[in-house]
């Protein structure tokens, strides 16, 4: 056996060696050598590749072994890990910044030319650029909200308001620190601590800064237990944080069903920026609590929200290159989105304070913080300060109302920065 | 000194107007939805209220039964069951058993060690 393998081998040899006359074996080798990921490393800014794999890396560490989000921030890392391999052309940034966004372009808004010569990133990115994948993971967030707390207490609605004062304090400190209307806008809305809202007036505001926002979004929602306790704490009384609340009254099936679509007519008849997010929410959540789609339901909740979520993850940490990523500005975007969660959960905090001295019956204003969304780990950590401050305190029914309150604020507050600077 | 020049350059009457109306709108668009709800809660109970209208008693009223009371807890018991109840529920989803592999049963007939045709394969 082993004598038959070595002959063919030889006589493969001798062939090659024969018809091959024209093989110039140092040009192929120079050829390898250029197109090797490792070399174009050591070439002109390549380091810039070595600093945006580690930090790809971090965050796969974070997602992993922190467990910090790891739903999209898994995806989002991996994503940016395949953007900045020199050499494997998944992802063009200036296909998309230069040819798709510039009007003098030939391929100005040409999806067929992405398709013709784009790599698998840029295919699955136009879902983001359309503004799809945010509107179908909001079907999927809408049929996994109970909307029945707010609907119970339809003053949390005021606290979603409330907290949304984080975006547009940002936006005006965004501006103060040199970045247009339209980059201010997008940067603000990480106050709204909604991953799919951010995304949205992202790509239709300032495409370019997709990748931070994104990633700052994710993040700080993620440490939303880190972030919001300290401010709470520093915000309110013992006393206050003691406040008991009156258990909410039963809401019917018929309210529930009602609600979505109420929501959708007022808030597409005052604001149509805002129909597709707050119309795609509802419509998950009429198919929850209609009961007679199920199989919709569950699919909405499952499958579809799962290989979304997956699309949106890589393509989305695609766009962090490092041309754009690596810049003084994704520093600053970063710090102004903590700026933006404090402000938040502050807004809602005081608010809810202000609240109290108009109403007979007392609200804990550790409610108020959860009026940011990141459903449902705001209301969870108001739960958590208010069971730490009377063990009696079972605040998180209350605080899921401001909580899918904020979602809905985020989602107007995302359509009226779109009507003004879109 | 660069921030000295982003400030100058920053039309601050745009930004705060738009600041301004922006935060405004959100928040009057919420509040129209606060007094949506609230009517809409209003119209709910007036309506169970009328469903609940007492209906003129029967020419042979019915033999009395007794009814055992229900047994009720507290808000605060409620509460905390309601509270659990969710935690628990929203932990139960993202929660995977890990078992990647089939048990390993040796004693199975379908073991590879109890089968003759394997064993005689050296």
């Amino acid at each position: 056996m082993k004598r038959i393998l070595c002959l063919f081998s030889m006589l493969l040899l001798v062939t090659v060696g024969c018809f091959a006359d024209s093989f110039d074996f140092g040009e192929a080798s120079s050829k390898f050598l250029d197109s090797m990921g490792l070399v174009q490393i050591f070439q002109g800014e390549g380091w810039k590749y070595l600093v945006m794999v580690a930090l790809a890396c971090f965050l796969l560490f974070l997602a992993i072994k922190k467990q910090y989000e790891p739903l999209l921030l898994l995806p989002i890392a991996f994503g940016m890990l395949l953007t900045n391999l020199p050499g494997a052309n998944m992802f063009h940034t200036e296909m998309w910044n230069d040819e798709f966004l510039n009007p003098a372009s030939e391929y100005y808004h040409s999806y067929r030319h992405v398709l013709a010569e784009g790599g698998l990133l840029d295919v699955l990115y136009i879902g983001v650029k359309a503004g799809v994948y945010p509107c179908l993971i909001f079907i999927g967030v809408g049929a996994m909200t109970d909307f029945g707390p707010l609907i119970a207490n339809p003053k949390s609605f005021l606290l979603g308001a409330a907290a949304q004062l984080g975006i547009f304090i940002t936006f005006i400190t965004a501006h103060a620190l040199g970045f247009d209307s339209q980059e201010a806008a997008s940067i603000g809305i990480i106050g709204g601590a909604d991953g799919p809202t951010s995304i949205f007036l992202t790509t239709k505001l300032a495409p370019h800064l997709l990748g931070p926002i994104a990633i700052a979004a994710y993040s700080y929602m993620a440490l939303v237990p880190v972030i919001q306790p300290p401010i709470m704490r520093l915000l309110t009384t013992k006393k206050e944080r003691m406040i008991e609340m009156k258990q909410l009254r039963t809401v019917s099936k018929t309210e529930k069903i009602i609600f979505p679509i109420a929501i959708t007519i007022v808030v597409a008849f005052i604001l149509p920026d805002a129909a597709p997010l707050i119309g795609c929410l509802m419509l998950g959540n009429l198919m929850k609590e209609s009961g007679v789609v199920d199989r919709l339901a569950k699919t909405v909740q499952n499958e579809l929200m799962n290989i979304v979520v997956i699309f949106l993850g890589t393509t989305v940490g695609a766009t962090a290159t490092a041309s754009t990523f690596l810049d003084i500005r994704t520093i600053s975007i970063l710090c102004m989105g903590i700026v933006a969660f404090g402000v938040a959960s502050a807004g809602g905090i005081i608010f809810a304070k202000i609240m109290n001295l108009f109403l007979k019956e007392k609200i804990n204003p550790l409610i108020g913080s959860a009026g940011v969304s990141a459903v449902p780990m705001a209301a969870r950590v108001s739960q958590t300060e208010g069971q730490k401050a009377n063990p009696h305190n079972f605040l998180l029914m209350h605080a899921m109302g401001p909580n899918v309150a904020g979602v809905i604020g985020s989602a107007v507050a995302a359509g009226i920065l779109l009507s003004m600077l879109g | 000194m660069m921030v000295i020049n982003f400030l100058a350059d920053v039309v601050w009457a745009d930004a705060w107007a738009r600041t301004g109306m922006g935060f405004g709108v959100v928040f009057s668009v919420l509040l129209i939805l606060v007094f949506v709800l609230v009517a809409f809660g209003l119209f709910s109970r007036a309506g169970k209220k009328k469903a609940q209208t007492p209906q003129p008693a029967p020419l042979k009223a019915a033999a009395p039964q007794t009814v055992a009371p229900a047994a009720s807890a507290s808000d605060a018991d409620k509460a905390a069951i309601a509270t659990a109840l969710y935690l628990y529920f929203q932990n139960v989803h993202d929660e995977e058993s890990n078992v990647i592999t089939i048990r390993h049963n040796a004693s199975s007939a379908w073991h590879h060690e109890l089968n003759p045709r394997y064993n005689s394969v050296k």
